[in-house]
C-alpha cells in the first residue's frame, strides 16, 4: 500500500494555485475543441505544445493532459450533440443515452485504468531495471513498432514503410556524439533536425485541415439511432481499452469519417465520436478514456509510447528535459506520481465541468453547428503563429507545412500517421541504445543477437511480420 | 558505429520496404478517388503567406494575410466572415503575446527590407 502515500504527494503537487488553474483551463478548452469540428484530441495537444513549453516542466505537462483529457471527454458528448441530443431536457423520450450516464462511463473508463497503472507501475518499472540493458531496450522498440504495424489498418508493408521513413526523418540534424551534420545538406536550420513540434502540428493540424476542406459535409456523421448493434458494455469497453492503451494500437482518433468508400466500413470501437448507433457510445466512451490512461503503463514505466497522444505527451515531457523510463519513478517522484494523480483528479474536474456546461443549454449545440470552413482559417492562423513562437524561425512554418502534406499523402494511401509520429520519436532512442549495445559487445552484432531477450523479441517480431502478411493474404482471398 | 550508419542503414531499409509496397501496388490495380488537390494548394499557400510575410511585415499583417486567404477559399469570399476570422486572431495574438510575453515583432519592421 506504499503507492497510496506516493499517490497524495502527487495530488499535494497537482493542487498548487497555478497548476490548479491550468487544470481546469486546460480541460476546458479540450472539451470546446472536442465539440467544435475537426478538431481530434492529437490536433488539439499539438496546438498547445508551443504553449506549454513558456511553463514550468510540471504545470505544462498538466496543461497538455487535461487538454488531451478534455477532447476525449468532450467526444461523447460532440457525437450526442450531432445526433440531436439536447441539453438540459429529458432524452428518455428520444431513446438516447442520458448525458450523465455517457460521462459517467468515461470516467470509470479512465479512472480503473489509472488505478491499475498506479498499481502496475511500479512493478513495471522493476521489470525493466532489472533486465533492460541497451540491447534488450533497443529489442523492445523494434519490437513496439512491428506490433504497430501489425496492429494498423491497411497493409502491414505499408506501415512499415512509414515507420522506416519516421526513423530516417528523426536522424536528421546534428549527432549527438560526434556532432556531424548528418543529411542537413549544409542548411543551418536543418541542423537541429525537423522538430516535433513541425511534425506534430503540420501531420495532425495542417493534414486534419486539408481533410476537412476536401470533404463534403465537413466530414462528420451523426450516429444513427439502429436498434440492434453490437454495442460494448462500460466494464468490456474498459478492459478493451486498457489491453488498446498498453499495445501500440493505431494512434489517430478518426475525426473525420474515411473519405472514400474503401475504409469508411472501418468504424474504430474506441472512438464516441465515430460510432453508428448512440447506443454505441457509452462503450465507446468507456473504452477511449481507459486507453489513453492505459497507455501512460509503457510510457511512465518505459519510456514507450503506445499511441500519438502518449507521443505528443512523451515529446512535450523530452523538450522539458524529463525522459520517462525505468527510472522515471525513483529520480523524479514528484513528475511521475503528479501525472498518475492528474489523471484521477483531472476526471473528476471534467465531471463537474461537463455537468455544469449542460446549463449552456443551446449555445452548447450552437457551438458543435459551428461551420468548419469558418474555424480553419482562424485555426490555420494559430497553428502559424505558434510554430513561429516555438524558436522565432520563419523556417519551421515551412517544415510544418511540408509535414501537413506528407500527412495529406499518408492519409490518402492509408497511411497510419500515429505511427510515423511514434517512429519519430522514438527514433533517437532507438539509435542510442544500437550503438550502447554495440559499444559493450565491442561491434560484434552476432554478441547481440545471442542474449535471450533480445532473440526472444527479435524473432517475436519477425514472426508477427510474416504472419500478418499471410493472415492479410487469406482474408483478401477470401 | 559512426554517425552515418543509421541513416545509411534506414535509407536501405526505406528502399527495400518502398520497393515492396510499389510492386503490390502494381500487382493489385484497385480505382482510387482522385483527389481535389485545391484544399490541398490553399492550405498550404496560406501558411506559406504566414512564413513569408512574418519577417518583412510583422505578426500581425501575417496573420491577417493567412486568414485572409484561407477565408477566400473556405467561405467563398463571405466579407463577414473574414471580417470575423481576423479580428478574432487579431484578439488570440495579441493576447497571447502579452500572456507570453514574447519578443515577437507586431507590425512591419523597415530594417528587415
Amino acid at each position: 500500500m506504499e503507492f497510496l502515500s506516493e499517490l497524495a504527494f502527487g495530488f499535494a503537487t497537482v493542487l498548487s494555485p497555478t497548476n490548479l488553474v491550468i487544470c481546469i483551463g486546460g480541460a476546458l478548452l479540450g472539451v470546446v475543441a472536442a465539440i467544435l469540428p475537426g478538431i481530434s484530441a492529437a490536433a488539439a495537444i499539438s496546438l498547445a505544445l508551443p504553449l506549454s513549453f513558456g511553463l514550468a516542466p510540471m504545470t505544462g505537462i498538466l496543461l497538455m493532459i487535461s487538454i488531451a483529457l478534455g477532447s476525449l471527454y468532450g467526444r461523447p458528448l460532440a457525437a450526442l450533440l450531432l445526433a440531436g441530443f439536447e441539453p438540459g431536457r429529458s432524452q428518455a423520450d428520444k431513446g438516447m443515452p442520458s448525458f450523465a450516464w455517457v460521462t459517467i462511463a468515461s470516467v470509470t473508463g479512465g479512472i480503473v485504468a489509472t488505478i491499475l497503472v498506479v498499481v502496475l507501475a511500479s512493478v513495471v518499472s522493476t521489470i525493466g531495471l532489472s533486465l533492460l540493458a541497451p540491447a534488450e531496450y533497443a529489442a523492445i522498440i523494434i519490437f513496439v513498432l512491428i506490433v504497430g504495424a501489425a496492429l494498423a489498418p491497411g497493409r502491414i508493408s505499408r506501415a512499415i514503410a512509414v515507420i522506416v521513413l519516421g526513423l530516417l526523418l528523426s536522424t536528421v540534424g546534428s549527432d549527438l556524439e560526434t556532432g556531424a551534420g548528418r543529411l542537413t545538406f549544409d542548411i543551418a536550420e536543418l541542423a537541429d533536425g525537423l522538430g516535433f513540434v513541425n511534425l506534430a502540428l503540420g501531420v495532425f493540424v495542417v493534414t486534419d485541415m486539408i481533410r476537412g476542406l476536401t470533404t463534403p459535409g465537413e466530414g462528420r456523421s451523426a450516429p444513427g439511432r439502429a436498434a440492434n448493434v453490437s454495442a460494448l458494455g462500460i466494464g468490456s469497453g474498459s478492459t478493451l481499452g486498457f489491453l488498446a492503451g498498453i499495445l501500440p494500437s493505431s494512434g489517430t482518433s478518426l475525426t473525420f469519417a474515411a473519405d472514400d468508400a474503401e475504409v469508411a466500413s472501418v468504424v474504430d470501437p474506441l472512438d464516441p465520436a465515430g460510432q453508428e448507433s448512440v447506443d454505441q457510445i457509452p462503450g465507446a466512451a468507456a473504452a477511449s478514456s481507459a486507453r489513453l490512461s492505459a497507455s501512460f503503463l509503457p510510457l511512465l514505466s518505459l519510456g514507450i509510447p503506445t499511441n500519438a497522444v502518449a507521443a505528443l505527451l512523451l515529446a512535450g515531457l523530452t523538450i522539458h528535459g524529463i525522459v520517462p523510463g525505468p527510472q522515471f519513478a525513483t529520480k523524479q517522484p514528484q513528475l511521475f506520481w503528479g501525472v498518475l494523480a492528474a489523471f484521477i483528479f483531472i476526471p473528476c474536474v471534467l465531471l463537474a465541468l461537463l455537468a455544469l456546461m449542460m446549463l449552456l443549454g443551446r449555445s452548447l449545440a450552437a457551438l458543435s453547428q459551428v461551420s468548419y470552413r469558418s474555424l480553419a482559417p482562424i485555426i490555420l492562423a494559430y497553428a502559424c503563429f505558434a510554430i513561429y513562437t516555438v524558436n522565432n524561425s520563419a523556417v519551421d512554418v515551412f517544415f510544418m507545412l511540408g509535414f501537413g502534406a506528407l500527412g495529406y499523402f499518408f492519409t490518402r494511401s492509408d497511411c497510419e500517421r500515429g505511427l510515423f509520429l511514434i517512429a519519430f520519436v522514438l527514433g533517437p532512442l532507438l539509435e542510442e541504445n544500437v550503438r550502447r549495445s554495440l559499444l559493450v559487445a565491442s561491434g560484434n552484432f552476432i554478441l547481440i543477437l545471442e542474449r535471450p531477450i533480445v532473440a526472444t523479441l527479435l524473432g517475436a517480431t519477425v514472426v508477427l511480420v510474416l504472419g500478418a502478411r499471410m493472415w492479410q493474404r487469406r482474408a483478401e482471398v477470401q | 558505429m559512426g554517425p552515418g550508419t543509421m541513416p545509411t542503414a534506414l535509407s536501405v531499409l526505406l528502399i527495400v520496404t518502398g520497393a515492396i509496397v510499389a510492386i503490390e501496388g502494381l500487382v493489385r490495380q484497385r480505382m482510387t478517388v482522385p483527389a481535389s488537390l485545391a484544399p490541398l494548394v490553399w492550405v498550404l499557400a496560406a501558411a506559406a503567406a504566414f512564413g513569408l510575410a512574418i519577417r518583412p511585415l510583422g505578426l500581425v499583417a501575417a496573420i491577417i494575410l493567412t486568414t485572409a486567404i484561407l477565408a477566400v477559399y473556405a467561405e467563398r469570399t463571405r466579407v463577414a466572415h473574414i471580417m470575423l476570422a481576423v479580428v478574432i486572431s487579431v484578439a488570440i495574438v495579441l493576447m497571447l503575446g502579452g500572456f507570453l510575453n514574447l519578443p515577437l515583432a507586431l507590425w512591419p519592421n523597415p530594417r528587415v527590407w
